[in-house]
């Protein structure tokens, strides 16, 4: 009798420890997040398109919390055509922003001082395409035809291409979609591998049916999306850049290693901008940043080489888009 | 399968198999054309039903337009021949939405610096917001018209297009396809690109009518634009975010991607077609909206489409299965009563198999083939009985008969001499003889006897012919020649005796070749006569063959008055004299070869020991050794006499 006496007894002190536990831990748990909400530093991201899975990596970094793990508050923004990243960093609509390579080194020329914190892209997917039966199969049948490029920072890479071989054509400026070369009111087009070209066989030409110049065939591989804020920021927030791009290269693992979790998410944020959302096309585009990003063995390298920084920077300088090559140190802080 | 082997069944299996065989073939190709030409026709009404309907529908949507399209067409010519100002543009954009309720909104977009020389844009456009009319300048540094598809495409291509669809965030916030007209004004007399007018159509208008279109309960349709972007669909989800190529890619279904590349082009057909709706099969018509580029289409599923067809099919195979269960049991009861007499006859055919030659067969209400079967099998019962009567008489009779031979056969070999050495107390002489006829009797002889103390009569001969009338020749032969010879004779006497007789009454005109030689036993001398009869041999003691070929008239029995004469020749110490009949020379093996002469001299030059007995059996072994396993053709006979000399 005595001893089931000392077990309820034994019970009861057992359940008051174990609601103070859940108690305490309840406390701890939303104390800290009180703690560290109160500590997100805030920061606006911008992309410099529109919502695709060119930028998955960041949307999954925002979706998992890798961003809040760092310290940070992060905005994506809707990128556009419409936007050109540079300006925007420059006129503070965007604190962080990704852009190409060659547009970020044209704007530090260009006295918009720049700087390169992640080089994710490690080589160009920029082509030319050509509806075969215009017989334009050789860079030579590019003269005199009307070639569309799109009207942004990154025109100086297809115009490099241009130069390179003395093509005579005319230019059309290009805002977003394929259908003027869908529709032949241009004879050639400047294209992304991972985008336009799927839209086009989305549109029911068949890749048989297409003469496809790749830009890094011709010695013109030029390392395209990177993670760039300006100089002062940089110099103001280097942790807060560290942190940025640590969590977006997790952001960009996770991604890479769920690729229907991904491909759903950017689906997301292509209906909330009101455009149109196709999961072929996104998982095409996906797989394509493998490649572009050399992602291998479930690793990320974010950083710029000089090799290649020179190489982009000589093609900038030989075609006018820049007076001086900037310094390699002043504008790579891709160090993490 | 076993059970449908042929083999070992009976014709009422066979009957019934193959019956229901050819039926069961019949049907299916009756259901199976009947199920082809039925579908067909099915497929040919809705084929003209879905293309009436798209037909109609594709005019209903060019009507709308094409008066769509007259609106910006109007304005167009309007501004190029008059000079507006801001205010009266304004005016003529709310008046045309005023006036036509299908547009949504319309614009006039002047090219950069086209309509103020300080400003780069001009853009006014009206559009509806509930009832309102609201009036928007929608150029600026964020939306630059000019690089857009709606204002870019016409401008390039230099006439009037319709755009893909697009949402437009600009202008009127909602998802909608433009009409663009580009417009020129003269300047100094040259006609120069001033801008781009544009109605704007929602395309929730276009799918309130599209929806109402449909053929069966769940057919619908869609429209499709120009690069294969689905303009209205039933799945809302659909509409302006894929291409018909991108669901094929993203379904898997490379003959979607061809039904989409054939409606792009302009293509019209019927085809065979998988819902992306419901992943069913179904077929799909498409026909071209001519006027803006865009692709109609029709979409009706499988299983609505022959429900009927179905339907119909299941009731047919349940009567084809009633039918032909029918049809079997019909055809099992047929064919037992058509076989059932022929089991019967079967049964009765076993009884006379077994010697019951008296079983009656009485075929009624059979068929006419059984009857005459019945007839038949009654008819052969008769002919066996009658056959195995003769057959037992002939039996009989030849039994007789070969008894009959049997005795003479006993008797003619107890005719001739049969115990060797027939003189035993003699020394001088030895003989030995054999005669194996070739049938029960034969028509050769032999025979010898003392005519006195001296001398010993021996003879051969072979009759022409052979079996019985040959052996009754042998048999007068040989008694006359006992009879006619006598202690004085000589051998012609005795041949010329023995030919006369012979011939007398001889009506078949027999003969008898035939040697006879008289041996003095003192002197070794033999004084002979051969009628016709084979060259005897005498091995001499030094073993050398001598053949005396001397003949001395034809064989007995021919001619009566021939009057035959005799030589001699001389035997020595151990000669012996070999007689015989052609039975020996011209035996023949399986290849029809002879015996010969050379063989029998051959084998008598290689015979080393002269006792009769020995080289009687020597020849005959020989001879039988040559024959092998041919039949004996003719009657063997020899006869050894050797000659000791009288001590």
């Amino acid at each position: 009798m005595s001893d089931l006496i000392l077990l309820g007894i034994f019970e009861k002190i057992i359940a008051n420890m174990f609601k103070q536990s859940i108690f305490l831990l309840v406390f701890i748990i939303f104390s800290s997040i009180t703690v560290s909400s109160q500590q997100l530093t805030k920061i606006r991201y911008l992309p410099h398109w529109l919502p695709q899975a060119q930028f998955s990596g960041y949307y999954m970094a925002k979706e998992k919390g890798f961003y809040k793990k760092y310290g940070l508050e992060v905005e994506i923004k809707t990128g556009s055509p419409e936007c050109t990243a540079s300006n925007d960093l420059a006129n503070e609509n965007c604190d962080i922003a990704s852009m190409f390579l060659s547009g970020a080194i044209q704007a530090y020329a260009n006295d918009v001082k720049l700087v390169d914190i992640c080089q994710l892209s490690k080589k160009s997917a920029l082509i030319f395409i050509a509806k075969k039966e215009k017989g334009i199969s050789k860079p030579e049948d590019f003269n005199g035809k009307k070639i569309g490029i799109w009207r942004s920072d990154i025109q100086a890479l297809p115009i490099a291409f241009l130069k390179k071989y003395n093509i005579d054509a005319t230019i059309i400026p290009i805002t977003s979609s394929v259908n003027a070369f869908y529709y032949d009111v241009i004879d050639i087009m400047c294209v992304m591998w991972y985008n336009e070209y799927h839209t086009i066989l989305n549109y029911g030409i068949n890749p048989d049916e297409l003469n496809v110049f790749f830009l890094n065939d011709h010695d013109l591989n030029f390392p395209e999306d990177g993670i760039f804020c300006t100089e002062e920021f940089y110099e103001n927030n280097k942790q807060v850049c560290q942190n940025f791009v640590k969590a977006t290269l997790e952001g960009w693992n996770y991604a890479f290693d769920h690729e229907d979790e991904t491909i759903d998410l950017v689906m997301t944020y292509r209906k909330n901008a009101n455009i149109p959302a196709n999961a072929v096309h996104q998982r095409w585009m996906f797989e394509r940043m493998k490649d572009v990003f050399e992602y291998k063995n479930h690793e990320l390298n974010g950083k710029l080489s000089n090799e290649l920084y020179l190489k982009t920077a000589k093609v900038l300088l030989e075609t006018g888009k820049i007076n001086s090559i900037p310094d390699f140190n002043k504008f790579n802080k891709t160090k993490y | 399968m076993k059970f449908f082997s042929m083999k070992n069944r009976g014709i009422a299996f066979r009957y019934s198999l193959s019956i229901l065989a050819i039926t069961i073939l019949i049907f299916a190709l009756f259901f199976i054309v009947n199920r082809n030409i039925s579908k067909g026709i099915i497929l040919k009404n809705v084929e003209n039903n879905a293309e009436n309907l798209t037909i109609s529908t594709a005019n209903k949507i060019e009507s709308v337009i094409k008066s769509v399209q007259k609106i910006p067409k109007n304005q167009s010519s309007l501004l190029q021949n008059f000079q507006y100002s801001a205010n009266e543009l304004k005016k003529l954009l709310r008046l045309s939405l005023e006036t036509n309720p299908e547009i949504f909104g319309s614009c006039i977009a002047f090219k950069p610096y086209g309509f103020y020389n300080d400003s780069l844009y001009f853009a006014p456009y009206y559009y509806r917001s509930g009832d309102s009319l609201i009036y928007e300048n929608i150029g600026n540094d964020s939306y630059q018209y000019f690089y857009w598809d709606w204002y870019q495409i016409p401008k390039e291509l230099e006439k009037a297009i319709w755009s893909e669809p697009f949402y437009d965030e600009g202008g009127g916030n909602i998802l909608m396809c433009t009409y663009s007209v580009p417009f020129l004004k003269k300047s100094e007399g040259i006609e120069e690109f001033t801008g781009i007018i544009t109605v704007d159509i929602s395309l929730k208008w276009l799918e309130k009518l599209m929806s109402k279109i449909k053929l069966f309960d769940n057919g619908y349709s869609f429209l499709l634009s120009g690069n294969g972007t689905l303009i209205t669909h039933p799945d809302e989800n659909l509409v302006f975010n894929q291409t018909i190529f991108s669901i094929a890619e993203e379904r898997n279904l490379p003959e979607l991607r061809e039904i989409g590349r054939d409606m792009i082009k302009g293509g019209s057909n019927f085809v065979s077609y998988t819902s992306i709706v419901t992943g069913k099969e179904g077929w799909i018509f498409y026909a071209p909206l001519e006027s803006n580029g865009w692709s109609m289409a029709m979409v009706v599923p499988s299983d609505e489409l022959f429900c009927d067809l179905h339907s119909l099919n299941r009731k047919l195979l349940i009567l084809g299965c009633i039918g032909i269960t029918l049809l079997l049991f019909l055809i099992i009861l047929i064919s037992h009563r058509l076989t059932k007499p022929l089991t019967k006859l079967a049964k009765i055919t076993q009884t006379i198999g077994s010697g019951n030659f008296n079983t009656g067969i009485q075929v009624c209400n059979a068929s006419k083939e059984i009857v005459q079967l019945g007839n038949s099998i009654n008819q052969m019962q008769l002919e066996l009985k009658n056959y195995i009567k003769n057959l037992k008489d002939t039996t009989a009779a030849k039994e007789k008969i070969e008894s009959e031979l049997k005795i003479a056969h006993d008797i003619q070999q107890g005719i001739i001499p049969k115990i060797f050495p027939p003189f035993p107390e003699r020394e001088d002489i030895d003989l030995y003889a054999v005669l194996n006829p070739a049938r029960d009797v034969g028509g050769d002889l032999y025979d010898f006897f003392f005519i006195d103390e001296c001398k010993i009569c021996f003879a051969i001969g072979d009759v022409s012919g052979k079996g019985v009338p040959a052996s009754l020749f042998m048999a007068i032969t040989r008694t006359l020649l006992r009879s006619k010879t006598t202690k004085t004779s000589s051998a012609k006497e005795v041949v010329s005796e023995l030919n006369v007789e012979l011939c007398q009454g001889n009506e078949n005109s027999m003969f008898v070749t035939f040697f006879l030689g008289i041996l003095d036993t003192k002197t070794g001398n033999v004084e002979f006569c051969n009628a016709g009869h084979n060259y005897p041999y005498i091995i001499r003691n030094d073993d050398k063959i001598e053949c005396i070929e001397e003949t001395h008239g034809t064989p007995i029995g021919i001619f009566e008055d021939i009057n035959y004469k005799s030589g001699t020749f001389q035997l020595f110490k151990n000669d012996s004299l070999v007689l015989y009949t052609d039975g020996i020379t011209e035996a023949m093996n399986i290849d029809n070869n002879l015996y010969g002469d050379e063989r029998l001299i051959k084998l008598l030059n290689n015979s080393k020991d002269h006792h009769p007995r020995v080289i009687t059996k020597t020849i005959v072994d020989d001879v039988n050794i040559f024959v092998g396993e041919a039949e004996q053709s003719d009657d063997i006979t020899i006869l050894i006499l050797t000659y000791f000399l009288n001590k």
